[in-house]
């Protein structure tokens, strides 16, 4: 479902907030509401019509197609990735921030 | 027994990186008498690309000699934008390479302003400029470096988070991070560092504030992390490119910035060189590399070789003989604008999605990793509607 055919209506899908679960259509720069991903092709359909609003995979990944650091930096990848346990910070504040440079 | 003769095989290995980055000087020629000398100075992590692209100049028909001093991003910046001369004799000299890539001396005896200033960061990471760079001066993009911190092989590490990082570097011996609480062991760079700013921008750590014992650049630095005692305490931040050629005396760690779950190497995994996470977003590391040069009142770079020098870097000229700057790119751990996936416009700024002309991503994996799964073709025809494009020998997605 296309929302808006402004060709400027947004460069990021913050810009889309305004119309509720969309996202932005980096190549047109245009609205479109957020559907579920072929799973086929392991890349993000969001021209399809009518379909579920979930970008997120089964591993909290997520897999539409990414157009903000948030979404690119946890996009579902086949990469190996390596967590680091931040419980390993020892310095931290009473509330867990991070404490100021000295 | 085993253990000491991988640490003797690493030495040996530091050792000829130290000393192929430190010839001695000989028989040095005034730097002005060579054929069409272009000035580059700046970034230490660019060396080796640099190195890759004089050893092609200097054998074409009306050859180009790049004459190299390195000195750190910001005073390659300042070397254009506020015209600081170098200068260097001796030890000091600016480098050259002969077509075998063996590096020569030269000596710059009357200070000369160079032609090129060479950055792994945006001017504004150095300097405070409101209004941007000088209308005379151009900062033209090139092939983009990521960024790393860097364990010696024997340490158990394997992952660090910009958290982590914030409080090793920027507090040192009470980082209160296990191993990584003694300054003696935790090597940085020094505020001239593009390594060391770009770092400083992705964990919240300002560059002259960092904790850690100096080095003098990035060979420095790399001998000094892989020669630490005790090893299991020893980290260091290098670029990718110094980085990767040295994997069988360092390791590489995973890097989680801020909000990630899970860290991940600017590779698929530790061991290939596609770059496959910093081309789609997911090593988050990375800037491209910076030219910058001054223009004349036609809005050209000053002096016509210097424009060739940068359009060879930047892609947006076509390379000399055989020269296959996509190929030459892989084989230094760099990547051309060609093969990315996401851009960025300000250092460690928001990412965009990015759909270049003339993709060569699949290229580039051939090149580096020697295969990939992407569909050879020869014409459009050739490729499915899920990677219409055929470019560089294979079908891209646009």
């Amino acid at each position: 479902m296309l929302l808006n055919s402004d060709a400027t209506q947004c460069q990021s899908n913050a810009d889309c907030a305004r119309f509720g679960q969309t996202s932005c259509d980096m190549e047109k720069h245009v609205c479109r509401a957020a559907v579920s991903p072929r799973v086929d092709s392991g890349q993000a359909d969001l021209s399809a019509p009518d379909a579920a609003v979930s970008c997120q995979g089964s591993t909290g990944c997520f897999q539409c197609s990414p157009g903000t650091d948030p979404e690119f930096l946890s996009a579902c990848t086949d990469s190996t990735c390596i967590p680091f346990d931040n419980g390993r910070l020892t310095n931290l504040n009473s509330d867990g921030t991070l404490k100021p440079i000295p | 027994m085993e253990r000491s003769s991988r640490y003797l095989s690493s030495l040996a290995a530091v050792t000829a990186f130290v000393a192929a980055a430190s010839p001695a000087s000989v028989d040095a020629a005034e730097c002005a008498t060579l054929p069409t000398p272009v000035y580059v100075t700046g970034s230490t992590a660019a060396k080796p690309l640099l190195i890759e692209l004089s050893k092609y100049l200097v054998i074409q028909s009306s050859p180009i000699t790049v004459v190299y001093l390195g000195q750190g991003s910001c005073v390659g910046i300042d070397a254009i934008l506020n015209g600081t001369p170098i200068q260097g004799t001796g030890s000091s000299a600016p480098s050259t390479w002969d077509a075998t890539g063996a590096e020569k001396k030269c000596d710059v005896t009357t200070p000369i302003v160079a032609d090129v200033g060479i950055s792994d960061v945006f001017a504004t990471t150095c300097f405070t400029l409101p209004g941007g760079v000088a209308g005379n001066v151009s900062d033209f993009l090139g092939p983009v470096q990521s960024m790393t911190f860097a364990v010696p092989i024997g340490s158990p590490e394997v992952s660090i988070s910009a958290e982590a990082a914030y409080y090793v570097y920027g507090f040192g011996n009470s980082s209160g991070v296990t191993p990584w609480t003694d300054e003696t062991a935790i090597f940085k760079r020094d505020v001239n560092s593009g390594t060391q700013r770009m770092i400083a921008a992705a964990i919240g750590v300002p560059a002259d504030k960092w904790k850690g014992t100096a080095t003098t650049g990035s060979s420095d630095l790399l001998q000094k992390l892989t020669m630490a005692s005790p090893r299991d305490q020893a980290i260091g931040i290098l670029a990718a490119d110094v980085a990767q050629d040295n994997r069988t005396v360092l390791k590489i760690l995973a890097y989680q910035h801020g909000k990630q779950s899970c860290g991940y190497f600017p590779d698929r995994d530790s061991t290939s060189n596609e770059k496959a996470n910093v081309r789609d977003g997911h090593y988050a590391i990375w800037g491209p590399l910076h030219l910058l040069t001054r223009l004349d009142n036609n809005g050209y770079p000053l002096k016509p070789a210097a424009a060739d020098v940068i359009g060879y870097l930047a892609g947006s000229k076509t390379a000399p003989g055989q020269l296959d700057l996509v190929f030459l790119e892989a084989q230094r751990h760099v990547v051309p604008q060609c093969a990315m996936r996401v851009k960025r416009t300000q250092e460690m700024g928001p990412m965009v999605p990015f759909a270049p002309a003339g993709a060569c991503g699949c290229y580039y994996e051939k090149v580096a990793n020697g295969a990939t799964q992407c569909t050879p073709c020869q014409r459009q025809v050739d490729c499915p509607t899920s990677a219409p494009v055929c470019s560089y020998g294979y079908c891209e997605r646009s």
